[in-house]
């Protein structure tokens, strides 16, 4: 496995010191998913909480207790470490993905003011109290079908480089296991074992990621339905040659 | 009157075949062969003596009898009678009949029989009306057991091509028995017996155990057998699968061994030709078979991607240089093309060889290793009947460029004397110099690669370049080194020679002009030659044939302390001697290059069908779209390959996959 990206394994890592410290501004990205919408189902508590304009300022006196002292308007990895800490989530929590998602944040590890003020706007909270109460509530949008497909091709995108248009086998990896191992973890594991076996590809691109959601959804564990002339990406034809040839005895 | 004398007669007869005709066939001898001469006798007699009734009565015969209806003339009476009391008697029915068969199954076994007395029992028989009943039918039944067992028996025993031969002996001798003793309308049923038994019910084992042996050893008067036999029992459709699955196995076996590529050409067409003599002289050029033969040479030749049609270009390029077609007369070699280009009608893939054919073309043109120019235009032409002038376009191209190079050498020399005639201060060369201008697109692309020349070469190269430019403006000359060569004047001290060496070589030796030693390090800065191909050159001046060159230390390898003299020792036969076939040659890179250049060709034939397509279609599944791209490309493609370049083209955004159908595709213009 590459070792330059072995950090990035332990995302959000607790420990900041091991962060690759590189200093890129913030490239526009050409994200396509679509920009979350909030249930209506907010919890009483926080309706009541609603206030109006007033969140704004709350939400940035918020950011500031996180801001990096370089920069005032970003949150970087040693205080997205302290946010999780706060509250009260493992930094490798799916949550935090799914939060992520709602701020449309474009780089792992890092939360622009503006996105930080988005998402809590959309989760209709201000303070961070209040999003630790709703916190528990994101892991249901995994359950909806559609949220969790936006969800994972908005993974593709935050996890990947910026100037990439791929995404390296161990973050892949990674990522892959935090996000589908609930929900397949038989695939998630054997596919994880092809990509370190296998030596044609060095990185999954946007088209072989979305694929394999749409594999693990509608194949089945016996892989008997899987049709190699269909149009599914080489990759996959090749991970289900070497699991049947693996996984016959 | 009459009437009572038929009714007497009629009696009469009766009684004598009843008490004297009958018993001498009843409880007699059980040797066949002796009861058969007994009837036989019994019935000649009986013949006789109602022939000679007739003669007696023949007045009654003619007259009454005819007039009156029911009534039987006396020779139809005495027959009626002799069957009535003879001939349907079970005793001697069954020992009459026991002894004829007995006797056809001993002339079957070989032995000599009766024929005579064969003959005039059937005959009898004939007459009586008895012959499909009492002979016949049973004759065939037994027949066909005959048959049956001998051919289960023989088909084990011997080889097919001897089989073969013994069931057209077997069909002969019915023939002639039917010819001999047999009523003729025995002639079919007995002949489909035979044919049914010995031939029908085997033609999976004769094909099976003696087909491939007879088309290996081209044995052609077996097959010819074998053709004509099976066509009796409308077996040619059996005959005409083994043929062509024969064709096609021996074919995928010569092409695809890698070891055996060397031969593969040849093989090729010695095969063809054998099979084609065959078809000819076997199967009468059977239309049906002609095309399976057709089929299965397509299918065999493309078993193996890309390296036939490669081995071909090889092939011919090897034929069409000086000394190829050593020992063939003209119309020898004419025949070979033809016959090579049958082989090239089989190939699919035909990129490939265009590929192979353009680089061993160029280095034939350029370093003047055409045996005839004719010959090659010859070949042109037919590569063109074949695929089209686009695809020898290029081809053509190169040779103009050859010709328009030879007139544009006679008008440098012109030009060169009108500028000194002008008095315009240009240096006169001190050497020859022969261009070939090469139009780019035409040839095969070459890398240019750097190399130092001596002075002398840079002079002549600029002052052609000037008159080059100021011929045609706007066109940039680009001098390709690694396809120069040149004549040295080589003064050994055991002869003078004219020695031919390659751009390279001739930059290394120039440095030793003054009788110097000079250093690896030293001939690689001057001649600024790239380290791989330098140490070739210098093996090649040092470790060939052609010594002319001396190396210290005198190891296999060139190393980086070498140092390097000239051989003032040097003598050869010839005064003229070649040490650059090293240009001619083909390396293995080469090779590789060639190839690769085709297959990423073929990538983008490819990528530009599936957007050709999508543009049109805007949508497609992706079944539909791989057959339309099949249809497409010229060349075999595997799906895999062509999956990959879909997935290219999705992620250089020409295509994106439909949300909600992962099998459908849309075109993003």
């Amino acid at each position: 496995m590459p070792e330059a990206n072995a950090d990035r394994l332990k995302y959000p890592i607790r420990c900041t010191a091991m962060y690759k410290a590189t200093t890129h501004t913030h490239t526009p990205t050409h994200n396509t998913h679509t920009t979350p919408h909030i249930e209506a189902t907010s919890s009483p508590k926080s309706r009541a909480n609603n206030e109006g304009p007033a969140n704004s300022k709350k939400i940035d006196e918020a950011f500031d207790k996180y801001q990096d002292p370089q920069d005032k308007d970003t949150i970087g990895p040693e205080g997205i470490g302290q946010l999780c800490g706060d509250l009260g989530v493992e930094p490798e929590d799916v949550s935090v993905l799914v939060l992520a998602w709602y701020m449309d944040a474009q780089r792992m590890g890092y939360f622009k003011r503006s996105e930080f003020a988005a998402g809590m706007t959309k989760l209709s909270v201000d303070t961070i109290p209040k999003l630790k109460n709703i916190l528990p509530r994101l892991h249901k949008d995994l359950e909806d079908q559609a949220k969790f497909r936006e969800i994972y091709r908005f993974a593709f995108f935050f996890a990947k480089e910026p100037e990439q248009k791929i995404l390296d086998l161990a973050t892949s990896e990674a990522m892959l296991r935090l996000i589908m191992l609930p929900s397949s973890p038989q695939i998630v594991e054997h596919f994880c074992e092809f990509l370190q076996t296998q030596t044609s590809y060095k990185s999954l691109n946007l088209d072989q990621w979305m694929s394999l959601l749409e594999f693990c959804r509608s194949i089945q564990a016996d892989l008997s339905n899987y049709d190699e002339n269909g149009a599914w990406p080489v990759i996959l034809d090749e991970y289900v040659e070497w699991s049947r040839e693996t996984w016959a005895k | 009157m009459a009437a009572s004398l038929y009714t007497r007669l009629q009696a009469d007869v009766d009684e004598h075949i009843r008490t004297s005709e009958l018993p001498r066939l009843l409880g007699q001898t059980s040797d066949p062969t002796l009861y058969l001469s007994l009837v036989n006798t019994v019935w000649q007699e009986h013949c006789e003596h109602m022939i000679m009734i007739r003669s007696i009565f023949l007045y009654l015969d003619r007259t009454y009898l005819m007039q009156t209806q029911g009534l039987r003339s006396l020779w139809d009476m005495g027959l009626t009678l002799f069957r009535a009391h003879i001939t349907t008697n079970e005793e001697v029915v069954r020992k009459t009949l026991t002894g004829l068969l007995r006797t056809i199954e001993r002339e079957r076994n070989g032995e000599t029989v009766n024929r005579g007395l064969m003959k005039s029992l059937l005959r009898m028989f004939t007459a009586l009306g008895q012959y499909n009943e009492a002979f016949e039918r049973p004759f065939l039944e037994a027949s066909n057991a005959y048959y049956k067992e001998e051919g289960c028996r023989k088909i084990q025993e011997i080889d097919v091509a001897d089989y073969l031969k013994h069931v057209e002996g077997r069909l002969a001798e019915e023939a002639d028995r039917v010819i001999q003793y047999l009523d003729v309308n025995t002639k079919k049923p007995i002949i489909m017996v035979v044919e049914r038994q010995l031939l029908e019910t085997h033609v999976a084992d004769i094909l099976a155990k003696g087909f491939s042996v007879l088309m290996n050893e081209t044995r052609v008067d077996d097959l010819g057998r074998m053709y004509q036999l099976l066509a009796r029992v409308s077996s040619l459709e059996k005959l005409r699968a083994s043929f062509k699955d024969y064709i096609k196995a021996t074919g995928v076996d010569i092409v695809t061994h890698p070891e055996k590529d060397a031969t593969m050409v040849q093989d090729l067409l010695d095969f063809k030709a054998r099979a084609d003599s065959i078809l000819d002289q076997s199967f009468h050029h059977n239309e049906a078979f002609a095309y399976g033969l057709k089929e299965a040479f397509e299918q065999a030749i493309n078993s193996r991607q890309n390296r036939p049609a490669e081995l071909v270009a090889k092939y011919i390029d090897a034929r069409l240089k000086s000394g190829g077609s050593k020992g063939m007369s003209e119309e020898e070699t004419e025949s070979l093309f033809d016959r090579l280009m049958v082989l090239f009608r089989y190939i699919q893939g035909k990129d490939v060889f265009e590929a192979f054919y353009k680089k061993d073309l160029a280095k034939r043109l350029l370093l003047g290793k055409s045996s005839s120019i004719d010959t090659e235009k010859s070949m042109i032409t037919r590569i063109k009947a074949e695929c089209g002038s686009s695809f020898t376009s290029k081809l053509e191209g190169m040779f103009k460029d050859v010709a328009l190079s030879k007139d544009l050498m006679d008008a440098f020399a012109a030009w060169q004397e009108v500028q000194a005639g002008k008095g315009a201060m240009i240096t006169r060369p001190t050497i020859d110099i022969n261009v070939s201008v090469l139009t780019t697109g035409f040839w095969p692309p070459y890398a240019p690669v750097e190399v130092k020349l001596p002075k002398e070469f840079i002079e002549v190269q600029d002052l052609f370049k000037s008159f080059y430019m100021s011929k045609y403006s706007g066109r940039r000359l680009q001098w390709q080194n690694s396809l120069g060569h040149c004549v040295l004047k080589a003064n050994f001290p055991a002869g003078r020679k004219e020695i031919i060496v390659s751009l390279f070589q001739t930059a290394i030796l120039m440095l030793f002009n003054d009788g110097k030693q000079v250093e690896y390090q030293e001939i690689a800065e001057l001649t600024g030659i790239e380290t791989k191909e330098l140490r070739n050159t210098l093996a090649s001046l040092t470790l060939g044939k052609a010594k002319v060159l001396n190396k210290e230390p005198k190891t296999k390898d060139i190393g980086d302390e070498d140092v390097f003299t000239f051989n003032s020792k040097f003598s050869a036969k010839l005064f003229r001697i070649k040490i650059n076939s090293v240009q001619m040659k083909e390396t293995a890179e080469e090779q590789t290059k060639t190839q690769e250049k085709v297959f990423e060709d073929r990538q983008y034939q490819v990528d530009a069908a599936i957007v050709r397509i999508m543009k049109m279609r805007k949508t497609l599944t992706h079944n539909l779209l791989m057959s339309e791209i099949i249809g497409q490309i010229k060349f075999q493609a595997k799906p895999a390959d062509l999956k990959k370049r879909i997935e290219s083209l999705i992620e250089r955004e020409y295509l994106e996959r439909d949300p909600n159908n992962p099998q459908l595709y849309t075109y993003l213009a």
